[in-house]
Order: structure tokens, then sequence, then C-alpha cells
């Protein structure tokens, strides 16, 4: 399972207006319902998981965040990235009173629990090269996002 | 031979960010030279659990419980920020956890 396979065009909302974490859950819900992807729960179990273990991550000079759920509220795995207009505030996964900015939202939605790790795997080794998330944050389409993503070689 | 040495990773979910630092964590301890330990993976709500059995617990998200076992947080394991800084940290509480179990 790589993370590219899991990326589709229609899961990547690029300069999106996001106000707050439920903004972005509401977001990527709204989709994944409507493609009977998750489970009617799956929005409230983002949110709870979310507020007891935050997902906040910062990263220096820029921050991300990757917020998932139990494998039991999917249906179809994917993996949904928001890179909104303005950074959407989390808390901290570290220190949940920390207000972490996130530039890119990572949403994990996976069904088998190894996958959980090859999947963050790769988000690792992504968002641990600053040039690939500038571009990221620049980006203005879909195309290129997924374009950057095709370029990154996750076995580094 | 010294006794053997309980470590515990804990994440939200015990799969994903436990999974990663462990794996870093168990390299620190070879690069110690160390053999005899165990590392178990398990959820934050799992922990409170653990803490009778466990020498030293890592974590990727505060625990907010009360506690006599330290525990340490390893978030740089997952973002590569200030990552040789913690190997130097876990490696220091590993010894210190050490020399009390000998104690």
């Amino acid at each position: 399972m790589k993370l590219l396979e899991l990326i589709e065009e229609d899961y990547i909302w690029v300069d999106e207006k996001l106000n707050n974490e439920k903004d972005v859950f509401k977001k990527v819900n709204e989709k994944a319902r409507t493609d009977n992807k998750v489970k009617e729960t799956f929005f409230e179990a983002l949110c709870a998981r979310e507020n007891e273990f935050p997902t906040g991550l910062n990263l220096g000079q820029y921050a991300i965040a990757i917020p998932h759920t139990d494998s039991e509220h999917v249906l179809s795995e994917f993996v949904a990235i928001l890179i909104p207009e303005k950074n959407v505030t989390f808390q901290g996964m570290e220190d949940p009173e920390e207000e972490i900015h996130a530039d890119i939202i990572f949403v994990m939605a996976l069904k088998e629990s190894n996958h959980h790790l090859t999947i963050l795997r790769e988000i690792m080794s992504l968002i641990q090269n600053e040039e690939i998330i500038q571009e990221l944050i620049e980006v203005k389409n879909k195309k290129e996002i997924i374009q950057i993503l095709e370029r990154v070689d996750f076995n580094e | 031979m010294s006794k053997r040495l309980n470590i515990f990773v804990a994440c939200g979910s015990g799969i994903a960010t436990s999974t990663v630092a462990a794996d870093k964590i168990e390299e620190v301890l070879k690069e110690k030279g160390l053999k005899n330990y165990k590392i178990n993976k398990i959820s934050m709500t799992e922990l409170q659990g653990a803490l009778s059995s466990a020498d030293v617990i890592f974590t990727t998200n505060k625990y907010r419980g009360e506690h006599d076992v330290p525990i340490m947080s390893v978030v740089p394991f997952i973002t590569g920020i200030g990552e040789q800084k913690k190997v130097e940290e876990v490696s220091t509480l590993i010894d210190q956890v050490l020399e009390e179990k000998e104690d």
C-alpha cells in the first residue's frame, strides 16, 4: 500500500476557506459519505479522536496535522490532503495546550493497521523534506500536488 | 546478567505513531549495545494499566494522569525536528532507568 494509491484528486482541497478543524472534517466527511467511503460514525469519530489525542505537528517553519480514526469507521481507504487558504488551528500532539497552525492537513481514513504505519512513514518522509512542503503550500491546483508526490522517493 | 528492561511505547491508537517511535527507540537501544529488553506498543488508554509493569514509557501524546514510572514524549521521532537531541535524551533516560533497576 502506497500513499499515492490512496490519493485521488477528488480528495484534495487547495486554497479552501477552512476556519477550524471542524470545517476540515466536514469537508472530508461530506465527500466521503457521498462516495460511501466512510460510515455515518466517521465524522464524530474524527472529532472525538482529535479532541482526545490531537494530531498537530510543528515542523519548525511549517506545521501539519494528521487526523485519523479507528478503522471501524472506514469502508474504503483514502488519504485526503487539504491545503487551506489560511492555516487551520489544531492542538499539538505532544502538548494539547499548544496551538498548531497547520499549513497542510492529511486526513488518514485507513482500514488496515499495517497501512497506518506504511502511510504514516511516507507522510513522515514527505514532511521531513522542507522543500517539498514549501512546494505543496505554494501549489494552486490538485494535479500539481499529485505530480509533486509522484516525484518524491519514499524509499530514501 | 542484568534484569530485562520493560519498555512501553504509547500513542492514540497504539498502531501508527507508536510503531514509528518504537522502531527509533529500538535503534537507540541497539546502538547502546543493549539486548535484554522488551518493547510493547500500546494505546494511550492502555497506558494506565501498563504503569505497574513498565520500567519506562515513551509516548507521542501527553499523558495527563499520575505516574511514578518515567514517561517521555518522543514526538521528534515522528517529525524529525530535534531528532538527534531526542535520541540523546532517550539514551540518558535509559541509562538512569537501568541504574535504578540494578539497585
